[in-house]
């Protein structure tokens, strides 16, 4: 059965192309990627997936009276 | 207990709800790891911004049902659900994105960075960070 998937060549047969997987895994983010590379090397289809762990925080100072 | 000089909690979640307001439409847009956006932007900028298949400049909505809220003393803000650019391809590095209040001017409401990515007719996708006085997306401690 081939099961096609989407590139940026058009539908490509998936058995017919390299698949790996990555991770960034940090304070500050967790991204995890997955990639499909033809018989060239080129990628033709990666997604990524970036979950951030920290926004941003802002600090409201007071100042004295008298 | 003796009285204390402070800025009053619920003044920080006005300000949040000022600055996130549920009613306003909210977008986010990429930017490319070559470029500059920061706390000195006061809109939303074209300059930097990536571009590619499927990528509208400008960006996507942002879904935003949760007001700005507070435990403790910190208010804080969370978009309620993840940021999908959907079937893109943009090539050049990217490592930014940009909330921005398209109701408001299209004022800037902050910048987040992440690692450097790309992504080839694919999907990338943003989730939040949980929604809570520590790792909010948009605190006021």
């Amino acid at each position: 059965m081939t099961d096609l998937i989407s590139t940026s060549k058009g539908y490509m047969d998936e058995a017919d192309l390299w698949f790996s997987t990555g991770e960034i895994d940090n304070d500050h983010e967790h991204t995890t990627w997955e990639e499909w590379r033809d018989e060239t090397g080129e990628v033709v289809k990666r997604n990524v997936h970036v979950r951030l762990k920290q926004g941003v925080e802002m600090t409201m100072e007071l100042g004295a009276m008298g | 207990m003796a009285n204390s000089q402070a800025f009053a909690t619920v003044a920080k979640v006005d300000a949040l709800k000022a600055i996130c307001p549920n009613a306003s439409t909210i977008n986010a847009a990429l930017y490319l790891a070559s470029a500059t956006t920061g706390a000195g932007n006061t809109v939303y900028t074209g300059t930097g911004e990536v571009s590619g298949t499927n990528y509208s400049a400008g960006g996507v909505a942002v879904t935003h049902a949760t007001a700005a809220t507070s435990t403790g003393t910190t208010a804080f803000w969370t978009p309620s659900a993840s940021i999908v650019y959907t079937n893109v391809t943009l090539s050049t590095a990217f490592d930014c994105v940009m909330l921005y209040d398209v109701s408001r001017s299209n004022a800037t409401i902050s910048t987040h960075t992440f690692g450097s990515q790309t992504v080839t007719a694919g999907t990338f996708t943003l989730t939040m960070p949980t929604n809570d006085a520590t790792t909010g997306l948009v605190r006021i401690a």
